[in-house]
């Protein structure tokens, strides 16, 4: 006779995929939050910050603020970007399109979240260009946008030098893509 | 505005300022376009004051102070000779202080010959200079002798290697001239390397960097990050190679010669067999601010060349290929010159471009030359090279010896094959020798022939490096003491109902080998690699998460892998298969015949990663026959952030009733599959595998306390062991290739491991441990229980391929029992 063990996973990954999703499921439903609304706050929430966070600059039109490292900005004016974060990376989970994947990579990245950033963006691209290994979507996308993000949130990688030089690969196919881009 | 910034960072400053000016001529915004000018300003003013390297300076002032009998200071930290030097001018009379500075000048011709390549003016330079020097007693008399063996390594002589470690020797026990030492370090790891010797050469340069830096030598770190990274490089660890390449890249200094050139072509090249030709196409301009000669103008065509036939632009690529032939013509050293020309002869062979009657007789001239030299790092791709000319001039028979000769050359070597043509051509278009030996074989319907240049070809495997690098040990390195098998000797070594099944992977087909005990016949199906290896990972990828069930990639796979030859294989015959290693992810058991049966239920399975194995396997195997005994351990409260795995115990407690006075442990500790594990011919590992991407060595087993990394295994505690299963998630997932959690065990003599190819929920792990030794207990064979096992769990769940498709057996397949009635 078959006999069927106790349900639970040996694999972490899957049973943690569950709890997000279900976090996410119920987030959503208690909030029905104007997402749209809330991605134009988070960039007024970057503009209203004295420095910006990230060297690199993104493709959507924040204004100028002279580069400072995260570590000497106070924890506390990051608040608002993250709450904004949470609420794209929601609308990102529940829709699973590309728009709301920019935006919630965009705001990852606002909010000090690079690692965050670059995998979504890398899923993005992947997924956009239908090609399975990041440096080839890199070569084949054709959202110049995305590739400068992309760019922009490897740069917060300096001490790899693969990262270096995918955000290159990034950058330089986004400014053959829009040369008069000033972002790329 | 990233782009500036990227190539700012990687040390491209030529681009970066042409980037920074660009953004801030079409930025609109005054503070963006502010920003962006003031950093044009900062990148411009830091590419004009390249400074001179030490070494430059210490001969200039030198000179200068040997005419005058004047002090010298030392610019080096703690390297004392250039004040020894001034203390011994001090007391020389006016005669030999003129001796001595015409001793100097000489030497500095050397160098400056040296540097470009022009090696007869340089050694006989470097020798007249040393006498001068040691007669007069001077402690300058140690950089000449230096520079001189040098010279003579570049030449290939004998015995330079002894002559540079023995002045090495010297100079560790004079201890007052560090900096020399580690030019000695340096000169012994370009000769290492030179003869091939990746790993040994490694180590060399490494001690040199660690000694350039301490006495504050940066144009020297410069160089031998330059030299590191085409050492990591030639031995496939790349992303050490970039590394240390874009190190070089940032380190500025006005070398002689063509020297930061060269630098800059290595790069190059590495970012060009990467794919990443923006990269490279920006390297050109920092390039071409670079101090030239007319060999490096022409080097810097061929590259023009090459990046614009990756950009798709044939016409200019081939405009620029003339332009660098007719560069050659400018070069007055002949032997720098037929340097250049093979040089250039490489990059337009990786891109097809030329006749082929021109290219077999420049490739004659230049291969030649590369075996007369003993620079035979090029060697392997010339010969290479020169057999495909030979084909393709209705040869074979001289293609084929220049085929053996270059796989002979790599095998004695350890190169990782892709990774060794990187410092000979920058396409990725070029196949190996083994590759164009196979398909001339095929050609020549000597079907065995081709099967063992592609097993010889599995031989060549990637080897770790980092292993060294962080003190570990290697355990994916398996001794390569064996002798290699011939085809026959695996035909003799079949056993009834068992046929061996070679897959290989060719740029345009893929081969498959069907060995019997009567007879190979091979069958070539023509497909695109890189589309074959998309539509296995696509089925990997429904596989693993039970979309499947209509999958036309399924259906593909099958066509592609199974299909053509199945039908030679009897039912129910034991396969030993034999997978590439871009295809190892494949779930074999899956792919269905014609009548859509799948394999699983045809035939039982094992997988090897060479033929040559299933001879060896058998051996160890039959070598520890006689036991049965088994431990069973289970590792259900890892530390950390991990899940409990409560089944993991149920697992464990359930399949050890298969065995007679089993040893289970619900506890399992790091020193139980170590030590502990000695007495055991079955192991059975039930918890969490966490495989490490980047650093294979890393990946770990987690026991209660603790992980348990892949290079800390104990070969000695397998010493008795016929199987051990994995029953964790990925433990065959190799992140590069052959360096899975089941390869490292299978390196270390273990006859069989049973593995997942994905992860596996802890219910289906749990059912086919079970039903898996209950079969091994029955007498079942190995591959015949896993075969069993998986079975049973597609008859309780068809439509779950990530429960029933996910173990494979590697190795022997035979059995471990007789009979139960024996066991109990």
């Amino acid at each position: 006779m078959h006999m069927s063990p106790p349900p639970n996973r040996r694999c972490v990954r899957a049973k943690w995929a569950f709890a997000v999703t279900t976090a996410m499921v119920v987030a959503i439903c208690a909030g029905g939050l104007g997402t749209a609304a809330r991605r134009d706050q988070l960039v007024r929430d970057a503009d209203a910050l004295p420095c910006r966070l990230m060297e690199g600059r993104l493709s959507s039109a924040f204004a100028y603020r002279p580069f400072r490292r995260g570590e000497d900005v106070p924890r506390r004016s990051l608040f608002p970007l993250r709450t904004a974060e949470s609420v794209l990376r929601q609308r990102w989970q529940v829709r699973h399109d590309k728009t709301s994947g920019r935006q919630a990579a965009e705001a990852r990245l606002l909010a000090a979240d690079a690692q965050g950033a670059i995998a979504l963006m890398t899923e993005l691209l992947e997924r956009d260009s239908r090609r399975p290994d990041l440096l080839s979507a890199i070569h084949t996308s054709r959202d110049a946008s995305l590739l400068s993000d992309f760019s922009a949130a490897m740069l917060q990688r300096p001490a790899d030098p693969k990262a270096l030089v995918l955000a290159l690969e990034a950058a330089d196919r986004a400014w053959q893509l829009q040369p008069t881009s000033t972002t790329a | 505005m990233n782009r500036a910034l990227c190539a700012q960072r990687i040390g491209m400053l030529q681009a970066s300022a042409t980037a920074w000016h660009a953004a801030s001529t079409l930025e609109t915004s005054p503070e963006w376009r502010s920003d962006a000018a003031e950093r044009e300003r900062t990148v411009t003013r830091s590419i004009q004051p390249a400074t001179e390297p030490p070494e430059t300076l210490f001969l200039t002032s030198l000179t200068d102070s040997a005419a005058v009998g004047k002090g010298l200071p030392d610019v080096l930290t703690t390297d004392r000779l250039a004040s020894d030097t001034a203390t011994q001018l001090s007391l020389l009379s006016q005669h030999d202080r003129e001796r001595l500075a015409s001793a100097l000048r000489t030497y500095a011709d050397g160098r400056e010959a040296f540097a470009k390549d022009e090696l007869t003016a340089a050694c006989s330079a470097s020798s007249a200079a040393e006498g001068a020097l040691t007669s007069l007693k001077s402690p300058l008399a140690l950089l000449v002798r230096e520079q001189h063996i040098r010279c003579q390594c570049t030449r290939a002589q004998t015995g330079c290697l002894d002559r540079i470690r023995s002045l090495r020797t010297e100079l560790v026990g004079l201890r007052r001239y560090p900096w020399l030492s580690a030019r000695t370090a340096y000169a012994e790891g370009q000769t290492l390397y030179r003869q091939g010797r990746i790993y040994d050469a490694a180590e060399s340069f490494h001690s040199a960097l660690d000694e350039f830096a301490a006495v504050g030598d940066s144009a020297s770190v410069g160089l031998t990050h330059s030299v590191l990274g085409n050492t990591y490089a030639a031995a496939g660890e790349s992303d050490a190679a970039l590394e240390h390449h874009l190190a070089a890249i940032r380190l500025r200094f006005h070398y002689r010669g063509d020297r930061r050139r060269i630098e800059l072509e290595d790069a190059m090249l590495f970012l060009l067999r990467h794919d990443y030709v923006s990269a490279a196409e920006l390297l050109l301009d920092e390039m071409a601010s670079a101090p030239a000669t007319a060999a490096g103008r022409a080097m810097e065509a061929a590259l023009r060349g090459v990046i614009a036939f990756r950009n798709g632009h044939v016409q200019n690529s081939e405009h620029q290929f003339d332009h660098a032939r007719l560069l050659l013509d400018q070069v007055d050293d002949r032997t720098l010159r037929a340097e250049t020309r093979r040089s250039v002869l490489l990059a337009e062979a990786g891109t097809g471009i030329g006749s082929s009657r021109r290219r077999l007789a420049d490739i004659e001239a230049t291969t030649t030359m590369a075996e007369r030299e003993e620079t035979s790092l090029y060697l392997p791709r010339m010969l290479t090279e020169r057999g495909i000319a030979f084909e393709a001039a209705g040869e074979p028979v001289r293609a084929e010896q220049d085929y053996l000769r270059a796989m002979s050359i790599l095998e004695s070597r350890e190169l990782r094959i892709d990774q060794s043509s990187l410092v000979l051509g920058p396409s990725t278009a070029q196949d190996s020798a083994f590759d164009h030996a196979i398909v001339l074989y095929l050609k020549q319907r000597r079907v065995a022939d081709a099967l063992s240049a592609a097993e010889r070809s599995l031989s060549v495997r990637i080897s770790s490096l980092y292993a060294r690098g962080m003190q570990g040990r290697d355990m994916f390195r398996s001794d390569r003491g064996d002798a290699a098998s011939s085809i026959g000797d695996i035909q003799e070594s079949l056993r009834a109902g068992q046929v061996a099944v070679a897959l290989y992977l060719l740029k345009d087909a893929v081969i498959t080998w069907i060995v019997t005990p009567s007879g190979v016949s091979a069958v070539r199906r023509p497909i695109g690699a890189e589309q074959l290896i998309d539509v296995v990972a696509r089925l990997h990828s429904c596989a693993s998460i039970d979309a499947c069930r209509d999958d036309p990639e399924l259906e593909r796979a099958s066509n592609l892998l199974l299909r053509d030859w199945i039908q030679q294989v009897p039912r129910g015959a034991t396969l030993w298969l034999q997978k590439p290693v871009e295809l190892q992810a494949l779930p074999f058991a899956m792919l269905t015949t014609q009548d859509g049966e799948p394999l699983l239920l045809r035939n039982p399975i094992t997988t090897v990663s060479d033929l040559g194995e299933l001879i060896r396997v058998q051996s160890r195997d039959a070598a520890r026959a006689g036991s049965s005994s088994a431990l069973f351990l289970a590792a259900a409260h890892p530390r950390g952030s991990l899940e409990p795995l409560p089944t993991a115990t149920w697992e464990v407690t359930q399949a050890a009733r298969s065995y007679r006075g089993a040893r289970v442990d619900v506890q399992a500790r790091r020193r139980t599959f170590g030590q502990g594990a000695l007495p055991y011919a079955v192991i059975h590992f039930a918890g969490h595998v966490l495989v490490n991407d980047e650093q294979p060595l890393f990946s770990a087993l987690v026991f209660d306390d603790g992980l348990l990394y892949i290079h800390e295994l104990d070969p000695r505690a397998f010493s008795r062991a016929r199987l051990v299963v994995l029953a964790g998630c990925d433990t065959g997932r190799a992140p590069k290739p052959r360096m899975s959690v089941a390869d490292a065990l299978l390196s270390q003599h273990v006859p069989s491991v049973v593995y997942t190819l994905w992860p596996v929920d802890d219910a289906s792990a749990a059912d086919f441990a079970v039903a898996f030794h209950q079969a091994i207990s029955a007498g079942k064979s190995r591959a015949e229980s896993v075969q069993q096992a998986a079975a049973s769990i597609r008859r309780a769940y068809p439509d779950r391929s990530s429960a029933w498709a996910a173990f494979q057996l590697a190795g022997a397949p035979g059995p471990i029992t007789k009979t139960r009635r024996r066991e109990s």
